[in-house]
């Protein structure tokens, strides 16, 4: 019998919370695996959840979800946390019971979905992190990039307040804003930027001059959160550490060092590169036959135009190149190419800057032709994933969309994937942080990844001619699809968390019968 | 003809244009209405509690003891500035006096921040060089500003005095208003001990009070700095400020920021900018709607298929 415990963090928005559900799926087929080697499995579940200010913790039922996986009824199991099932006031517990019930000897092994579970609430106070994480017996996924998020958050703080601008020191504001620009000039955080970063940091919270007084603001959020941070850091020495690309690893070691520069000696024992679960693929295999349903649907829309479609996912804003994205748009229109654009946002509405900017490009150039999905339209993709495989799928069949990721900054980039997977879509993307990786790991096309706006415009034009001669699929490499598929597919990723935890078991068995050999032999002696 | 009588004859030709004093009114202000907005975005910004850190806690420890104390929060903050606007701001009949008191507090606080002690506490506080740098423009400007509306208010009420009069004093004066001024807290203290006993509730109230004026004062500041930095000229930007406080933009600054805090009060606060999201209940409904998609006529082109798939926003050319 081994009993685990599997902690997901659900409040988040994008990745975090895509993961969140792609590894409860994972330790569901997880369990079937233990059981398989250990007679028996138990898992206990639990949910972070944010309520207004305050992060609120639940106990999930686990074996009733087991049931329904082994059903087939993925749709049930996915509800069940999108649609905040698991929040029955019953199932409410409070911080010192998680605490309490994630401390217990008798758990084998704990998984916690995300690093950041342990910050924004005080689940991360050094006290409760010495009675988890005290054995080595757990797994922490980490999905962004801490020393990144710090200098966003100065970034804005000092640069982009006007309020801030106006009064802090030019040379300061001057560094903050370089570190910044290097930082998206190279696409991660190296290790100047990331020593830097700790350097400003400290500065702007210990200082007494103006600069400090006007960061105030962000003081005690930041103090505490990177106290926390730090607390989380020195348990990483035991436990292992699951980054879903080399580069976060990297990004992330760089922040350990420049904070070992004040006297701590922090690193990651067990360091571990593997894909994040992808849920959507088990969902696509339960469901395929209403996903082909939808496709059909889409393709109804798609198929008679004379279009090539640039399709756009993820959030509108600055960092994530949506910007460029419709200057692209905008140049194309004005050279005359007949080119229509998708966006699926969910923070965008009729009210939004950018819908402002798209509405002025249709009222000034012919052939403007934007299609916007989303929460703020009323017609997210996402709320119902089987409608979203369905879409990517139809523009895969109909050839004649090109996916574009401008993202400046990308630990990962699922939706980049989800696009490749589902729709076998031709997909371009900027050659930083975790898409290069993809592309150096093989994934990504080497053809479609740009360094700036003029590499990305004339490799769009190209494109575009190759899809209008028939040479779409000269972009598409299946093989590759079908194997990225195999490996985000969360029963693969359990198998993964199989071994992690088996090497863990194995080897604590092993040391225990090493100290009753010993013991033996003493006693023998004796 | 020497050069200074060019210049004096170019001069004196401009100051009788009138069209052109007209254009150059026009500039002046439509720059000034630019960087005022911009200062009041600030404000604005400062007044959010998901980025003013300070001002979440304080809205959120008064709204706690209020409640449990068995207080509306909501009516308690009313309260709490009713007595705050009749300290300052008065029957509102006459204007100039609520200006002259904001004004003098405005110039006693800049003294403070060039090394002068707390007229009250005797207290010394440190500066920085841009603070006094800033502190500096505030006194030419109030200094300006006040004897004018002295002799103008004890003109009102029919006493005679002289700006030379009230020049020479007018450390006193300022002192004795700023007095009157620092006191407001003080009532607002007494009225919530005549209230209840809960020292907790007494000190986030002082807290929430003190945060509201401090917010007010430093946007009265802000605005004065901003006409500084486009119009450096002390005379000049009195006369603005003198006229923008007749028309009561103090009043209605401060009734904006009361009511932005306000807003706030009596319930929960909203995410700090990078904190997690908070997740959207979904009905039931809406949910059941997408697990079991109704099916289409006959009429379908897809022959019955379930198409309730949610469809494009489309922007277009005309």
């Amino acid at each position: 019998m081994a009993k685990l415990a599997l902690l997901l963090d659900r409040r988040w928005s994008g990745g975090v919370s895509t993961h969140s559900i792609g590894l409860l799926l994972s330790a569901l087929a997880l369990k079937k695996l233990i059981e398989e080697r250990y007679g028996k499995a138990e898992v206990d579940l639990y949910f972070i959840a944010q309520e207004g200010d305050f992060s609120k913790f639940y106990k999930g039922d686990f074996e009733q979800l087991y049931e329904k996986y082994l059903e087939g009824d993925i749709k049930e199991i996915i509800n069940y946390v999108t649609k905040n099932i698991y929040k029955k006031p019953s199932n409410k517990i409070s911080l010192d019971r998680l605490v309490d019930e994630l401390s217990r000897d008798d758990i084998d092994f704990k998984i916690f979905g995300n690093l950041g579970s342990f910050l924004f609430n005080s689940l991360g106070e050094k006290q409760n992190l010495d009675k988890i994480l005290n054995k080595g017996n757990f797994v922490i996924s980490a999905h962004s990039e801490f020393a990144g998020d710090l200098l966003t958050d100065i970034y804005e703080a000092i640069v982009l307040n006007p309020y801030a601008s106006k009064y802090v020191s030019i040379e300061t504001r001057k560094k903050i804003e370089d570190l910044f620009k290097r930082r998206l000039e190279k696409g991660y955080t190296d290790e100047y930027v990331a020593k830097e970063v700790i350097m400003i940091l400290n500065d702007l919270l210990y200082g007494d001059d103006i600069d400090s007084l006007i960061f105030n603001v962000k003081k005690g959020f930041l103090e505490d959160e990177v106290k926390k941070y730090t607390n989380l850091m020195t348990k990483l020495k035991e436990g292992y550490t699951i980054f879903p690309t080399d580069i976060l690893y990297k990004q992330t070691n760089n922040l350990l060092k420049s904070l070992n520069n004040f006297g701590l000696n922090l690193f990651i024992r067990n360091p571990v590169v593997m894909h994040e679960p992808m849920y959507m693929v088990t969902l696509e295999k339960v469901y395929s036959e209403e996903v082909n349903i939808y496709k059909e649907s889409y393709k109804e829309i798609y198929k008679d135009t004379d279009k090539v479609w640039l399709l756009y996912s993820g959030r509108i804003s600055p960092e994530r190149g949506s910007n460029e994205l419709l200057k692209l748009y905008e140049d194309l229109i004005k050279e005359g190419k007949k080119v229509g654009l998708i966006i699926i946002s969910d923070n965008i509405d009729e009210d939004s800057e950018f819908y402002k900017k798209i509405s002025e490009l249709a009222d000034k150039y012919k052939g403007v032709e934007v299609h916007l999905y989303g929460k703020g339209f009323g017609n997210s993709l996402h709320e119902y994933p089987l409608y979203y495989i369905g879409f990517l799928k139809s523009l895969g069949e109909l050839k004649n969309t090109i996916y574009i990721n401008p993202t400046y900054l990308e630990s990962y980039g699922l939706a980049t994937l989800e696009a490749l997977i589902f729709g076998n879509l031709i997909t371009m993307y900027r050659d930083v942080s975790g898409l290069r990786e993809l592309k150096e790991r093989g994934y990504l096309n080497y053809i479609l990844s740009f360094k700036n706006y003029q590499e990305l415009k004339d490799k769009i034009i190209k494109v575009i001619e190759d899809i209008k001669n028939g040479k779409y699929d000269s972009y598409i490499n299946k093989d590759v699809i079908e194997k990225l598929k195999e490996e985000v597919d969360p029963e693969k990723i359990a198998e993964k968390y199989a071994e992690i935890i088996y090497r863990h078991l194995e080897s604590q068995s092993t040391e225990e019968e090493t100290i009753i050999n010993k013991n033996e032999e003493v006693t023998a002696v004796t | 003809m020497a050069l200074d009588d060019v210049v004096k004859n170019a001069f004196a030709q401009l100051s009788t244009d009138n069209s052109l004093g007209q254009q150059v009114y026009n500039a002046i202000i439509s720059s000034l209405n630019d960087t005022l907005l911009t200062t009041a975005k600030q404000i604005e910004m400062q007044l959010d509690p998901r980025v003013n850190r300070a001002l979440k806690y304080t809205i959120e420890g008064f709204n706690i003891y209020s409640t449990k104390d068995n207080m509306n929060p909501s009516q308690l903050y009313s309260d709490m500035i009713n007595i705050y606007k009749q300290n300052i701001f008065g029957n509102s009949t006459n204007n100039t006096f609520s200006n002259i008191l904001l004004l003098s507090t405005l110039y006693i606080r800049a003294l403070k921040k060039l090394g002068n002690p707390d007229p009250i506490t005797g207290k010394k506080e440190y500066s920085t060089r841009q603070e006094r740098e800033n502190a500096q423009n505030i006194i030419s400007i109030t200094a300006e500003l006040l004897p004018k509306l002295w002799v103008q208010y004890y003109n009102s009420i029919g006493k005679n005095v002289t700006e030379q009069e009230i020049m020479a004093n007018l450390d006193k004066f300022a002192s004795a208003l700023y007095g009157a001024y620092s006191g407001v807290t003080g009532s607002i203290e007494s009225y919530i001990l005549s209230k209840t006993p809960n020292i907790s509730l007494l000190e986030s109230s002082t807290r929430l009070i003190s945060t509201l004026n401090e917010t007010f004062i430093s946007a009265i500041e802000a605005s004065t700095y901003s006409i500084y930095s486009k119009l450096q000229i002390p005379e000049a930007v009195a006369l603005i400020l003198g006229k923008l406080g007749q028309i009561g933009l103090y009043n209605n600054t401060f009734d904006e920021i009361y009511r932005k805090i306000g807003s706030y009060i009596g319930q929960g606060l909203n995410l700090q900018y990078n904190q997690p999201v908070v997740p959207q209940p979904v009905q039931q409904q809406v949910q059941n709607q997408h697990m079991q998609p109704k099916k289409l006529g006959p009429s379908s082109p897809l022959q019955g298929i379930n198409l309730n798939t949610p469809q494009p926003k489309v922007v277009k050319s005309p």
